[in-house]
């Protein structure tokens, strides 16, 4: 009999092991997608019991929609009206994103300027493939472009005669405000993603969390492959909203200083401790082109960013491999 | 290997007995926490092997029977659909291992063939029950640890018949 | 007489019987549970199996046309003013989305395959 049970019982053993780790393994990161802010939002979860983790993402959506209700550019909204009042009061959330939108124009020159509502609305690219305005409409709408004009105090805001648009910031901004809702619900490994603008938190689980880095110019391909550490990792890209018209290509980044779409770069990733900060930063780095877009990135600390140039080279701030400890070149 | 001769006092409280047993042990496995749905230890069908193997199919058919009923009694689950998808697997195991004796096997490569067919019995009435496929893909895990636990309830079976056959003849 | 606990062939039928569910174990591990494309859209959210070829699909603007193919999808036609859905081409890896915003329609593939374990899975793209 003993001799039996030395074989036996081993293979018991290894059935038993192999049946518990298969039963350990853990569950499926739960997705839920809705549209919303314009665009395609993805809200991952795992480590937790799937209710709750829909539970949570539910939260996440409605802490997205509450931002977008109040600082979309489109009739009815708070936003809406202070443009239309040319300024007035403001709440609390708008004055925090207009704030913060303001400091990075200041930082970033103009490079970054919250006040493109009328360039936005003369170029009009939602709306499909137009032959580009004529050069004297781009200067009269640039005259009502200038982050310098805006005074926010404590009873509220004039405008100077601009027309704010929030866009380039207000979706870092509710991104933040949904990774809160996910965390505050108990939620430790989750990725927030807004088309294509993420926030990142612990882990898939099993393994680190696998992002994709958009490549410019290849839909199928990825210029990167990383896993980031908690933050956000926002990329702006003229493939994103643009059209093709006589060979040029006309897409939604447009430099406030000149009031044309910016040509320096094809796109520009930016990693950093918040989406709000990290969205604003993408646009500006955009705008300034690899040479100085890259110096600005470096000057922040806690960011590091990804820039394609217009002529497709690849530059990154030093620590950028810092970012994903296993950067894979793909 | 029939049993005739009388140790405890006839056929009745033999299986009595071994109902007993087996009712008790699948009444407390219901209370064990399991990784897979359905999983039991199978601990129960100790007393259903040993009924098959010294008393024939007919009394391992009772005392599985008796452990089903007597089990969801205890358990309070009577009729529910845990307890029918224990009366099929418990069928299926009964015929499995009233085979499987015909076999030159022992209790352990008996029982595990049991368990296995248990397990088997088990998917598809929850399939049926739950009008999906999709619980076959619970098979294999469930395989392995009923095969585990099919050969812990051979070593059992074994020391149950132990006790319950003893060498020297009753005086 | 007392049954046997063990014979020769009780380790051959144990052995016999773990390996075949190992096998199993291999077979269900491979396949998905509802691998196919996901079609989210007004209307709702469903798998569309594989091979399924032309799938219409509603939304606010009209049809959006999507092609199932074997291992994968793409928006064929939509009546978006960008066309950037149709410009997405094929999604065939886990983690890349083909999206029409206007129309509200999103197209993914999902299942075992997705979000897996092989070297082209992301979770994620930024874009």
């Amino acid at each position: 009999m003993s001799r039996i049970v030395r074989w036996t019982l081993p293979l018991l053993a290894l059935g038993l092991v192999v049946a518990y780790a298969a039963a350990r393994r853990p569950a499926k990161p739960v997705t839920e997608t809705r549209f919303l802010m314009g665009t395609l939002v993805t809200v991952t979860v795992s480590g937790m019991p799937e209710a709750d983790a829909r539970a949570a993402a539910s939260a996440a959506f409605d802490a997205m929609e509450a931002v977008d209700r109040e600082m979309a550019r489109r009739p009815g909204t708070p936003l809406w009206e202070l443009n239309r009042s040319g300024g007035g009061p403001v709440g609390t959330a708008t004055r925090e994103v207009l704030g913060a939108a303001l400091a990075w124009a200041r930082r970033t020159r103009g490079a970054f300027d919250p006040t493109v509502g009328r360039l936005l609305d003369l170029w009009d690219i939602p709306s499909g493939p137009h032959p580009p305005p004529p050069p004297d409409e781009v200067d009269a709408a640039l005259a009502h472009v200038g982050w310098g004009r805006v005074r926010l105090g404590p009873a509220g805001a004039d405008l100077g005669g601009t027309e704010v648009d929030l866009g380039g910031i207000a979706k870092g901004y509710a991104i933040d405000r949904a990774a809160e809702a996910l965390r505050a619900r108990g939620a430790r490994g989750f990725i927030v993603n807004a088309g294509g603008d993420l926030y990142v938190a612990g882990s898939r689980g099993d393994r680190p969390w696998r992002i994709g880095i958009q490549h410019p110019r290849g839909p199928q391909e990825f210029l990167r492959v990383v896993s980031p550490m908690e933050g956000a990792l926002v990329t702006s890209g003229d493939y994103e909203r643009s059209y093709e018209w006589q060979g040029e290509r006309i897409h939604h980044i447009l430099d406030p200083r000149t009031g044309y779409p910016a040509r320096g770069c094809r796109s520009v990733t930016v990693w950093a401790p918040t989406a709000v900060d990290a969205d604003a930063l993408a646009t500006a780095a955009f705008v300034l082109g690899p040479e100085d877009g890259l110096a600005l990135l470096e000057r922040q600390p806690g960011v590091e960013g990804l820039l394609v140039g217009s002529d497709g080279a690849v530059v990154e701030t030093p620590g950028f491999s810092r970012v994903a400890p296993g950067v894979r070149r793909r | 290997m029939r049993w005739e001769g009388s140790h405890a006092g006839g056929r009745p409280a033999r299986l009595g007995l071994l109902i007993a047993l087996a009712g008790a042990v699948q009444a407390f496995e219901a209370l064990v926490p399991s990784p897979v749905p359905w999983f039991r230890l199978g601990l129960g069908n100790a007393p259903v092997l040993v009924a098959l193997c010294l008393g024939g199919l007919g009394e391992g058919a009772w005392v599985g029977l008796g452990k089903v009923l007597v089990g969801g009694l205890l358990s309070g689950r009577l009729l529910s659909p845990g307890f029918f998808l224990s009366l099929g697997g418990t069928a299926a195991a009964v015929a499995a291992m009233g085979a499987a004796l015909r076999l030159p096997l022992g209790l352990v490569g008996v029982s595990a063939l049991g368990a296995q067919a248990h397990a088997l019995a088990q998917l598809a009435a929850a399939g049926v029950l739950l009008r999906t496929q999709a619980v076959w893909s619970l098979a294999p895990l469930l395989g392995l640890l009923s095969v585990a636990s099919g050969v812990l309830t051979g070593l059992a079976a074994h020391a149950l018949a132990r006790t319950l056959t003893p060498t020297r003849p009753s005086p | 007489m007392r049954p046997r606990a063990f014979r020769w062939w009780d380790a051959l039928v144990v052995a016999g019987l773990v390996l075949a569910n190992l096998a199993a174990l291999g077979a269900v591990a491979g396949r998905g549970p509802a691998a196919g494309v996901e079609i989210v859209s007004p209307a709702g959210t469903r798998v569309v199996p594989f091979g399924a070829g032309r799938v219409e699909v509603e939304g606010p603007l009209g049809v959006t046309v999507v092609d199932v193919g074997p291992d994968g999808a793409r928006v064929v036609s939509s009546p978006c003013p960008l066309q950037i859905c149709v410009r997405t081409g094929t999604v065939r890896r886990p983690g890349r989305v083909a999206a029409c915003v206007p129309n509200r329609v999103a197209v993914r593939v999902v299942g075992r395959k997705a979000g897996g374990s092989g070297v082209d899975a992301v979770d994620a793209v930024g874009r």
